[in-house]
């Protein structure tokens, strides 16, 4: 009641106000600096044409139909190649998990935006490989 | 809350068949029960179930196509007070088979029956309100729960493995 | 009424473009400030889950139903596992089971607190909203560290469950569920104490036990009457944990209107329901056994079902939430998979329930209930 209340309200206030002053943001500077993603994270696929085996369960695992195999197209001895649909791909890990030869991954890469719809099929070359272009705008490279 | 009390899937299916001799039933699991009731009885046997039990909760109603113009309706009744699970099963056949709405003895029944209709084509007689639930107005007639309506498997020839068998097509007026 | 009256009526359209319409769209008729007609419309959301199943395989198909539901994916994804598991008599070990009903709880109480924000966004008290969105990104964190997804989280499989609990994770979710706990108390005063509140929700959208059974209500929407009608505690589930610790079904029972619920007893309702599911993990977690989280023959029992029916049922945050599996032998898909979803019931129950209320307290009624447009139109 009173005076004693009202400061006590005040403390509360100020207090609450410095913490989230000194506090850091929760948001991120995204295309520059993006969060630590959990190792668990579903992002895009990598594939291990070494390990691969060309048995073509992840195409018969995946309930969107997102890939597609070319068993002609052979790096080693019985790889194939493989071409993920991201515009389809639910991001499910059943192919991850139907894979038993340690040649498909899902890596912690979530930003998969392009400027043409066609550059989101992954053809053998872009899913082999975790490296891309970097991008630049207005003299400022980020990804 | 408290004008009855409590009652048991089986003496529910005794009543029940006292009443409508040509109904049989089958044990579920513990107090769990299902019904056989022909579609005229359909009626008297949800009435029977309203009366008798006094917090029926009506889960679902839903059909089954069991192909060549033969289909199945399920009802579902959950009792909370009596742990009672009741589910009554009718058998329909013919194009556009018909049955009794029970809406309104149930009124959470009416959207599972519009729905039930607009999928399987199966006439709620006297429904107050059939129009179609979820589907827009272009499939009205189409049926898509039925068993002869192809939905297109192109996709599947894109995946570089041969595709798995096709369901047996069982003639109908597929597109 | 008079014809001169409806002479005057108003049509209006409550979505689908509205911001709180997220998937469905209300035709109101209104005479004045009145609602005297309502009409909900289904099928703006609709993606034919029901045939979808029919071509998935047994592992595919819970993928198809937790998007039924994203806010409670944990729960929505259940009974599909639940059902190939009883028509294959899958055995599923005892740590996934806890594993299981942990992660239930904790969806509920993520999509309690979504809720509780949202229906505050609808009645326009914004701060509100967003604290308990804070709080729900803790929870969310625990599902991406847990999964890898926050909201599609693809976990449980016939079986077991596919992904274990690390030491982060479970530091994840004593955060979730400790920061929940320190805030609740706060919050509940604030919200429960907010005059402006108490006025905008006593006394709207009152029902009784015997109406609501009527529609098909369950869960929470029943529970605020006085009836502890919860599967947890009236069928549970041989697959998960809710027997082996010690909890009550939470209820809310108003003096002044006994056997009746109105929106302020639904919210309150809500409140203890995030409490108990609290309470229950707090039981579960140092329960944890180790051993194996799915049952290594699973994979292949899963691929070929024999034949068979099977009726599923889980409580989850809006009711019963079940699915009905019929399988032919041999079947790699399912023959017919209905999925019953709980807010079929409290969308349909609008029709009943908002006529006579002013048109401002239709969001009211709405929100109270909780429905999803995934549940209706799947």
């Amino acid at each position: 009641m009173g005076f004693f209340s009202v400061l006590g309200d005040i403390y509360q206030i100020l207090k609450h106000t410095f913490r989230q002053v000194f506090m850091r943001p929760f948001t991120y500077f995204f295309p520059f600096e993006d969060r630590i993603y959990p190792e668990r994270t579903r992002g895009r696929h990598i594939h291990v044409r070494k390990n691969c085996t060309a048995c073509a369960q992840c195409v018969r695992a995946c309930p969107v139909v997102a890939i597609r195999i070319d068993k002609e197209d052979k790096m080693y001895e019985k790889d194939a190649a493989l071409y993920f649909d991201y515009t389809r791909c639910i991001f499910c890990g059943l192919c991850v998990e139907a894979c038993r030869f340690d040649a498909l991954f899902h890596t912690p890469v979530v930003d998969l935006s392009e400027g043409d719809r066609d550059d989101l099929v992954y053809g053998p070359d872009k899913i082999t490989t975790l490296d891309r272009d970097p991008l630049e705008w207005r003299g400022r490279r980020f990804r | 809350m408290s004008e009855s009390t409590g009652i048991t899937a089986s003496t529910l299916a005794r009543q029940i068949i006292n009443r409508h001799p040509q109904v049989s039933s089958r044990p579920l699991g513990t107090n769990e029960i299902e019904l056989v009731v022909p579609s005229d009885k359909i009626r008297g046997v949800v009435t029977m179930i309203d009366e008798n039990v006094h917090d029926a909760l009506p889960e679902s109603i839903f059909g089954i196509d069991l192909e060549n113009d033969k289909y199945e309706l399920i009802y579902i009744f959950w009792s909370h007070s009596n742990r009672m699970l009741v589910q009554l099963r009718v058998s329909l056949e013919g194009e556009r088979p018909e049955i009794d709405s029970t809406c309104d003895i149930f009124p959470g029944f009416e959207w599972h029956e519009r729905e039930t209709r607009e999928m399987f084509g199966i006439e709620f007689k006297n429904h107050p309100d059939p129009r179609l639930l979820l589907l827009p107005d272009e499939l009205e007639g189409v049926f898509p729960l039925r068993k002869r309506f192809q939905t297109d498997q192109s996709r599947l020839d894109e995946t570089g493995i041969a595709p798995p068998k096709a369901r047996p097509k069982t003639g109908g007026d597929d597109e | 009424m008079s014809p001169d009256i409806l002479d005057e009526a108003m049509e209006i359209w409550f979505g689908p473009q509205h911001v709180s319409a997220h998937g469905w769209a209300t035709k109101l008729t209104l005479v004045g400030d009145y609602v005297v007609e309502c009409d909900p419309n289904a099928g703006y959301f609709h993606r034919s889950a029901e045939k979808v199943l029919e071509y998935k395989n047994f592992r595919q198909g819970s993928l198809v139903l937790e998007r039924m539901c994203m806010l409670e994916a944990f729960l929505a994804e259940y009974p599909y596992v639940a059902a190939v598991e009883k028509i294959a008599e899958l055995e599923v070990p005892e740590r996934a089971k806890i594993m299981r009903t942990i992660m239930m709880e904790m969806s509920r109480l993520h999509s309690i607190q979504f809720w509780w924000g949202q229906f505050n966004a609808e009645l326009g008290f914004f701060t509100m909203a967003l604290w308990p969105w804070v709080d729900r990104e803790y929870s969310l964190d625990a599902f991406e560290e847990l999964t890898g997804s926050r909201h599609t989280v693809s976990y449980s499989t016939p079986g077991g469950v596919k992904y274990d609990f690390t030491d982060k994770v479970l530091k994840q979710l004593d955060r979730a569920i400790k920061r929940f706990e320190d805030r609740l108390p706060k919050f509940r005063d604030m919200q429960m104490g907010s005059p402006t509140f108490r006025a905008r929700t006593k006394g709207i959208g009152q029902y009784t036990v015997k109406q609501g059974l009527k529609w098909g209500l369950s869960g929470p929407p029943i529970k605020a009457c006085g009836v502890p009608m919860d599967l947890r505690k009236d069928a549970p589930d041989p697959n998960l944990a809710y027997n082996m610790c010690d909890w009550e079904v939470p209820i809310t029972e108003n003096p002044d209107h006994p056997g009746e619920s109105d929106a302020l007893d639904r919210m309150e309702q809500r409140f203890k329901e995030a409490e108990t599911s609290v309470q229950i993990i707090k039981q579960l977690l140092p329960q944890l056994p180790e051993g194996p989280i799915i049952d290594p023959k699973a994979r292949a029992k899963a691929n070929r079902l024999p034949e068979g029916e099977a009726y599923a049922r889980v409580e989850g945050t809006r009711g019963i939430t079940s699915l009905w599996l019929k399988t032919q032998d041999k079947a790699q898909t399912a023959y017919r998979a209905k999925i019953r979803g709980p807010c079929i019931a409290s969308y349909y129950a609008l029709k009943d329930l908002v006529p006579g209320a002013k048109f401002a307290d239709f969001i009211v009624i709405f929100g109270s209930l909780d429905p999803y447009p995934g549940w209706w139109d799947r």
